[in-house]
């Protein structure tokens, strides 16, 4: 019976040992990865690329919301909240607003961490990862300025737009000089040339610096296009094209009849014989993305293009890039020829080319934040709304409770 | 040995329903002999031979010599040892062998065992080691197996008693009754013990109980019973028509409780609250279909919310409120001394804001009892996480009933109403619409402005009448030297929206064996086997509510043959093609445990626990293909995703107690208790999915042939604790506690920080100090009070310190998929500390009229320190995930009451009532880093967690129906109920009958009914409900009140505009409610027709409903509901199935 009851007792005693000293409480989870194991300076290529990558996938959510702010596009959601949004009614605590700004703000997020890597590293100014980070973060900080009423850069204090726009320019010009440094020899220095100075074109002609915008635009090559890569992969959705997934899939986005009754094949749409989410919209889905895969076009030689036409119009006076560019893209558009008229006239119809030639590239706010009177098919202040109610007065997209709330830098109430 | 085995094997036949098992062997045949009852030995058995004795003034030693020569058999005693000075006298002619012993041996300390050829005359247990042995063995709540009979003292006393061991295996019996000292009316599941020994038994439902194995001419008898006072009674071995009186009351300071302490587990030594539920009690008295049944309104401050009305759906748990602000707030949940998972049962395929309950893996007719410790001051020994308390349930347990089979054969049957109409949808017909070419079916031919009506629900019969059908056989047993308890139930239910079912089918086995005098060893394993699918609802597109909560009638077409269709959200949705969406989880668990115990001497015992939580689930969501347009354009072409998940959850604890009595009569006592907890959680899942089927019938993922993904993850966490707690008593009546826990928590990442988590308790039974005692009004038969204070902690994910990248794979200009993207994931929080919990409370236990009215008084305060929350960054920062971080502090405070009252005790009237009853009040006391609005929730200091805060109405311009609302957010309402309550009554007529009633209620907390708003308003010109389409005059509402549900604008004092939805305030509405909860009638058969029909143990019929009526003026249809994600600080009721109601019957057999 001892001999039992000590080996009872050392069984006891080990494991209790054990269950004290022998438990490891480290614990490895392959589902993460562990700053510890990645050296994001040592990987400048996948820190670049899955920074352009963040802005790529940006820009459709904020096409979607863009459009629907500027009318673009109705929304047929059964939500009061994207009503509101569609309807320019809305305020910082307006739920809808977050979606927005939570679109655009990882691209910026991502390019501006990547320049803290890789801009302070050895050989940075001929460095195409360098240069790549640069233009992409002048894209997105540039959508910003044109979509919001502030913006907002790595939880920084709030910038005004004039701010975030020359926010912008300064990525832009680093991203020429380094790519201008790579040369012309090297395709992709080439393509963050044009795309640079598109957009910092753009920003000069949202400043209204028309003759910074006429000379940068006539920099980029009529034909260049950049656009943003999308796939058709169903364990990377997000990968793919948004628009195609929510207006073409999806019942509660809404081809407009300003936009339906233009019968211009640069607004293709169908017609589904349905209703929208919200019961009240015939359903008309947009066409112009096709796909998953279908790209978006983030810059390109035509925007250039319009760039000189309109700062040429606005900075002097200079009627005939504008009447030019608009013959031709009338044609394209199966219109009639464009009979002329006063600087005002000119830049309406060049406007409306805009809204045609761009739509669903979230441009068309930002034409109507620079040229209120002259851009067409945005829902007057005052107006009755398509759904219910009357059109907000907002002209611009506030930044959201969640980001002022959360942010040390902007005063709490 | 060999007994033991072959009742395993019986156990798992009975188990796999393959047999019915012989009787163990040795079990005595019951035989008419001189018109009384008793015990005939087996055949062969040596006891059974004729004695052929007859002596006279013989002393013992003489006398069992000579019945060694007149037997013929051999009788092996020692002379030196047996009672010289006692004379005995036996007539023993005609009686058997066993008769001559016990009447020979009347009077002494010693019995005989049959072994071999030989008879052996042995001594009986030392009175001072029953006496030790009566003390429950010290253990660890959280690391032991519970108490064999759970509630009271246990059939397991005596591990360490040899005189068990030496039972023979064949002797007599003793028959008898327990029944209410008061009214004479039978007391069923009462445990009958037999002092210093492991035999003892429950009362059937008759309140009768037989207990064989018994060597000795008489016995003592402890009889026990949750809310009875204790008896102990010297019975004769043999008596065949014993009567057991137990007298009720309301406070019983020596019930057992095996949770939350180690040491002295008797109740009067506890300075916290342990509440326990008698759940046999309460599945006598009505039909459970879960654990959370069991829980509903039977302890104050333990509050349950009812997630859905689906069946198999989750509920949560809550008590004495939220513990944490962003981490669960889910109560530690053990069974029999081994963690197991709780909760929200994760899967990927979504099916709306509902979830499956994580304990509707057990079988609440496999549980005796559950033990709830309600916070940090009595949770230390549970360590970290035991901040918002700890469930303990225990199972049944066979006790060693000397060689004795009691089997239970349970079948009930539910009729399952779904209690509740959904509101028919509205619509004005326009000018088009009413057009002899027009569309609209129910417009055509009416006159513009008239207002149509549809219910696609009703029209197409979207609910039907659920039932439930459930069987459960337990069969309890036992032999000299262990005992055992198996079970099998099925529980197949059918829910009253169509494609939702609950198949669960449960086994156990519990085993005890004493493998040695000091040695005993309890296993069990809980086998459970679900199959849920739950119908698509709550906040799914394609769910029943919302499917048609969003819709117009407008939408309404007639077929040719005059059919109506339509009226849903979407084209192509219809009853058929919600209900066709399989959303199945099927579920197998195991959860094995084994305790062994090892007592070297009376005064210190070792427990040593393992077990282990063993979940597989097999999610499936399918959307089969068609081409009816049911679904989206994807989904029409059959679509299905599969999940598998794996979590297990392994425990290891070790628990030693020394108990030591000492000084003068013994009045010091102290119990020392120490040991270590180790747990290790790991779970991970495999999920993958696709379109594009085939055929229905293939649709496996591999047969998809697009929009194919696939994904996996992985989870591990664990935890060390090691503790030691002191009690010092004095007299059995003043206890003073001192404990400490040091925990490690790999959620701290690298440097895992150590913590610890001490704890104090007193506990003073003033009634029995003889000072005081005549100093209290003669009134207060009982009185205790006590005092509490502890900490706990609580951990976040096992990963949240650290520092990640999240991955998010890029592409190439060329569209190429590269997978080695990053993005920033987690900034991590090295600084992260443990959630702290530290709970003071205090209270007494008061007994009244000679114990006939008991009151519970408990005051607590606990305190959340170091609150973890994941702070929020700005979007703007690029982390795509935000930081653990310790922000802040918040306390819950309130008083629980229970009161129980024996009212009226007749012969053929007998009333009890219970009545709980507890309020929480919490609050903020600082917080920092955190929006203090929050979707239109609080989180300020003074203010309760997440209570609803928004701008409210300050007027309403009723010419142009302009709603002014505040320029900042106000307090409207808090989200958890204020106070709850619940009363119960158990009325007894003619000893036979039993009328149960529950009814309870929830006040002061508000729920946002969202559903309602959007069907009223949001949803703007296509607007569907009542008062979203009818005009003012026809709602017959003042301006004032039309327009706060219409306004025409809203600005803010300041003059902003603002959306309607900031003018939602009527739609955040008071949920308080009162719910008659259960009402039953049992009629329990009367031992003499039992014994007729040949129901050797009793039969029970039950009759009755639950959720019977509800009062309340909250607007939606079921203030209960949680229709948002499980555990969430957002309760709003968005189109969710309100709780059923059911109708039952029940009849239960023991035999």
């Amino acid at each position: 019976m001892m001999t039992t009851a000590r080996v009872w007792r050392r069984v006891l005693v080990g494991a209790m040992a054990l269950n004290i000293a022998g438990c490891d409480m480290n614990v490895t989870d392959p589902g993460i990865i562990d700053a510890a194991t990645f050296d994001p300076s040592g990987d400048a290529t996948t820190v670049s690329m899955s920074a352009q990558t963040r802005l790529w996938t940006a820009f459709g959510g904020l096409a979607i919301w863009s459009a629907y702010f500027s009318g673009e596009f109705w929304t047929g959601a059964a939500r009061s909240e994207t009503t509101d949004f569609g309807r320019r009614d809305v305020t910082s605590a307006s739920l809808d607003v977050s979606p927005s700004w939570n679109a655009i703000q990882p691209a910026i997020a991502a390019n501006e961490l990547a320049i803290q890597v890789l801009a302070e590293a050895p050989g940075a100014a001929t460095d195409i990862n360098v240069a790549r980070v640069y233009m992409n973060s002048g894209l997105a900080i540039q959508l910003m300025g044109e979509t919001f009423c502030e913006g907002v850069i790595l939880a920084g204090p709030p910038l005004t737009v004039e701010q975030v726009l020359d926010s912008a320019i300064v990525r832009f010009q680093k991203a020429v000089a380094i790519a201008t440094a790579i040369g012309s020899g090297n395709a992709e220095a080439v393509r963050i040339l044009n795309s640079s100075n598109t957009g910092l074109a753009r920003a000069y002609l949202q400043k209204k610096d028309y003759g910074n915008a006429a000379s940068t635009a006539a920099l980029v090559s009529p034909t260049f296009v950049y656009n943003a890569v999308r796939i058709d992969d169903a364990a990377n959705r997000g990968l793919g094209n948004n628009l195609y997934s929510s207006g073409t899939l999806g019942n509660s986005v809404v081809v407009p009849p300003a936009y339906r009754d233009m019968g211009d094949p640069r607004v293709p749409f169908t017609v589904t014989g349905l209703k929208a989410q919200d019961g009240i919209l015939d359903l008309f889905r947009q066409a112009k993305y096709t796909s998953y895969a279908s790209p978006f076009r983030i810059v390109s030689g035509l925007e250039a293009t319009y760039i000189v036409a309109e700062a040429r119009l606005l900075g002097n006076g200079d009627q005939t890039p504008a009447l030019t560019l608009i013959a031709a893209r009338r044609a394209a558009g199966n219109q009639p020829a464009f009979g002329g008229g006063t600087s005002a006239q000119v830049l309406a119809e060049l406007m409306d080319q805009r809204a045609r030639d761009f739509w669903l590239e979230a441009k068309h706010l930002g034409d109507w934040r620079r040229n209120p009177q002259a851009t067409p098919y945005v829902g007057a202040a005052g107006t009755t709304h398509y759904k219910s109610g009357v059109y907000g007065n907002a002209t611009c997209v506030p930044i959201p409770d969640s980001e002022r709330n959360s942010n040390p830098n902007f005063p709490k109430s | 040995m060999k007994n033991a085995v072959r009742a395993v094997l019986a156990a798992t036949f009975l188990l796999l329903g393959v047999t019915q098992p012989a009787a163990p062997q040795g079990d005595g045949r019951l035989v008419a002999l001189r018109g009384e009852i008793r015990v005939e030995p087996p055949e062969g058995s040596l006891l059974g031979r004729p004695a052929g004795l007859s002596v006279k003034e013989a002393t013992v030693a003489e006398a069992l010599t000579l019945l060694s020569t007149a037997a013929n058999v051999s009788v092996a005693f020692s002379p030196n040892s047996l009672p010289e000075g006692l004379k005995v006298d036996c007539g023993c002619q005609e009686a058997s062998l066993a008769e001559a012993l016990d009447r020979i041996l009347t009077g002494t300390e010693f019995g005989y065992v049959e072994l071999g050829d030989q008879i052996v005359i042995v001594k009986r247990a030392q009175r001072e080691t029953i006496e030790s042995a009566k003390r429950p063995p010290a253990r660890l709540a959280s690391a032991t197996l519970p108490l064999p009979l759970g509630i009271g003292r246990s059939l397991a006393l005596v591990e360490s008693v040899s005189a068990a061991y030496a039972a023979p295996p064949q002797e007599p019996v003793i028959l008898g009754t327990v029944v209410d000292a008061r009214s004479g009316t039978p007391i069923s599941g009462a445990q009958v013990v037999v002092v210093g020994t492991q035999i003892g038994t429950l009362t059937n439902e008759a309140g009768r109980f037989r207990i064989a194995g018994l060597t000795a001419a008489t016995v003592e008898l402890d009889v026990i019973m949750m809310g009875y006072r204790t008896v102990r009674q010297t019975v004769r071995v043999g008596a065949t028509d014993v009567r057991i009186e137990l007298t009720q009351t309301a406070v019983d300071l020596d019930a057992i409780v095996v949770t939350g302490t180690a040491g002295n587990q008797q109740r009067r030594a506890q300075p916290a609250v342990v509440s326990a539920i008698n759940a046999a009690d309460i599945l006598a008295k009505v039909p459970v279909l879960g654990v959370t049944g069991l829980l509903y309104g039977r302890v104050p401050g333990v509050s349950i919310t009812t997630a859905s009305g689906s069946t198999g759906a989750s509920s949560w748990i809550s008590i004495r409120g939220r513990a944490s602000l962003n981490l669960s707030n889910d109560p530690l949940v053990f069974v029999d001394g081994v963690r197991i998972s709780s909760g929200d049962r994760a899967a990927a395929s979504s099916v709306g804001g509902q979830a499956i309950d994580g304990l509707s893996d057990l079988n609440p007719d496999d549980i005796e009892s559950i033990e709830i410790v309600k916070g940090p001051a009595a949770a230390t020994l549970y360590g970290a996480d035991a901040s918002a308390g700890v469930i303990q349930i225990l199972t049944k347990r066979g006790g060693a009933t000397g060689s004795r089979l009691v089997q239970t054969l349970t079948t009930e049957y539910h009729d399952i109403d779904p209690n509740f109409t959904p509101d028919d949808n509205y619509y004005r017909c326009r000018a088009a619409d009413v057009a002899p070419t027009s569309v609209v079916a129910l417009c055509k031919g009416k006159a513009v402005g008239d207002v149509v009506t549809d219910n696609p629900l009703l029209r197409e019969n979207a609910f039907r009448s659920g039932r439930a059908r459930v069987l459960n056989y337990s069969a309890t047993g036992s032999g000299q030297d262990f005992g055992y308890f198996a079970s099998f139930g099925i529980d197949d239910e059918v829910g009253t929206l169509r494609s939702n079912s609950l198949l669960r089918r449960t086994g156990r086995v519990n085993f005890r064996w004493t493998a040695h005098p000091n040695v005993t060893v309890d296993a069990g394993i809980g086998v459970a086997r679900s199959d849920v699918q739950l119908a698509m609802g709550d906040q799914s597109s394609y769910g029943y509510l919302i499917g048609t909560g969003f819709a117009s009638p407008r939408t309404v077409r007639e077929a040719a043959d005059g059919t109506l269709t339509g009226g849903w959200l979407q084209s192509g949705m219809s009853v058929q093609s919600i209900s066709a969406i399989l959303n199945e989880n099927v579920s197998t668990r195991l959860t094995p445990s084994a305790t062994l115990r090892f007592q070297p001497v009376p005064w210190f015992t070792n427990d040593l626990t393992v077990g282990a939580d063993y979940l597989r689930q097999n999610a499936t969501s399918f959307y089969p293909k068609n081409n009816l347009n049911w679904y989206s354009v994807q989904l029409n072409t059959g679509f299905v995703n599969t999940q598998a998940v794996e979590t297990v959850r392994y425990s290891l604890s070790y628990t030693g107690n020394v108990r030591r009595q000492f000084g003068i009569d013994r009045q010091y006592s102290m119990d020392l208790s120490f040991g270590s907890q180790f747990i290790n959680n790991v779970s991970s899942y495999v999920a993958a999915g696709g379109t594009g089927l085939v055929t229905n019938a293939a649709n496996a993922v591999s047969q998809t042939s697009a929009d194919r993904t696939g994904t996996d993850g992985f989870g591990q966490s664990k935890q060390l604790g090691i503790f030691g707690q002191v009690m010092l008593g004095f007299g059995d009546r003043l206890y003073v506690k001192f404990a400490e826990r040091v925990d490690r928590h790999s959620a701290f990442a690298r440097n895992a920080q150590t913590f610890l988590l001490p704890s104090v308790g007193l506990s003073y039974v003033v009634s029995e100090e003889p000072r005081v005692r005549g100093m209290l009004p003669s009134l207060i038969s009982t009185l205790k009070v006590r005092l509490a204070y502890g900490e706990t902690g609580r951990a976040p994910g096992s990963t949240a310190a650290l520092q990640t990248y999240a991955r998010a794979p890029y592409l190439t200009d060329a569209g190429v998929l590269v997978a080695g993207g990053v993005s920033p994931g987690n900034p991590g929080n090295p600084d992260l500390k443990p959630e702290r919990g530290t709970e003071l409370e205090g209270g007494f236990d008061v007994g009244l009229f000679d114990d006939r009215l008991g009151v519970e008084l408990t005051y607590f305060n606990k305190t959340s320190k170091d609150l973890i929350v994941t702070n929020p960054l700005p979007v703007s920062a690029g982390f795509s995930s935000s930081p653990a971080a310790n922000i802040g502090e918040m306390t819950n405070t309130g008083f629980e009451l229970t009161a129980r009252a024996n009212l009226l005790h007749q012969a053929n009237l007998v009333w009890d009532v219970g009545v709980s009853m507890n309020t929480l009040d919490n609050k903020i006391v600082s917080i920092e880093n955190v929006n203090p609005i929050n979707d239109r929730r609080c989180f300020k200091p003074g203010v309760e967690i997440a209570a609803w805060c928004l701008n409210r109405i300050q007027s309403v311009d009723t010419v142009t129906g302009i709603i002014t609302v505040s320029d900042t957010a106000e307090y409207l309402g808090g989200q958890m109920p204020k106070q709850e309550a619940s009363f119960n009554t158990t009325v007894t007529l003619f000893k036979n009958f039993r009328l149960y009633a529950q009814a309870d209620g929830k006040f002061d907390y508000r729920v946002y009914n969202l559903g309602a708003s959007y069907r009223d308003r949001l949803l703007g010109g296509s607007s569907n409900s009542r008062k979203g389409v009818l005009t003012r005059e026809e709602l017959g509402l003042s301006a004032y009140d039309w327009y706060r549900i219409h306004p025409n604008g809203v600005r803010t004092q300041s003059g902003a505009t603002a959306g309607i939805i900031m003018a939602d305030e009527d739609y955040y509405q008071d949920a308080s409610f009162v719910r008659l909860r259960e009402v039953s009638l049992t009629w329990t058969l009367p031992s003499s027709l039992s014994e007729r029909v040949r129901l050797a143990d009793g039969a029970s019929l039950s009759v009755g409903g639950q959720n019977l009526a509800l009062w309340t003026e909250y607007d939606g249809y079921d203030p209960e509901v949680l229709g948002t994600v499980y555990n969430t600080l957002f309760r709003s009721d968005v189109f969710t199935v309100p709780p059923p109601r059911r109708f039952f019957a029940r009849v239960r057999v023991q035999f």
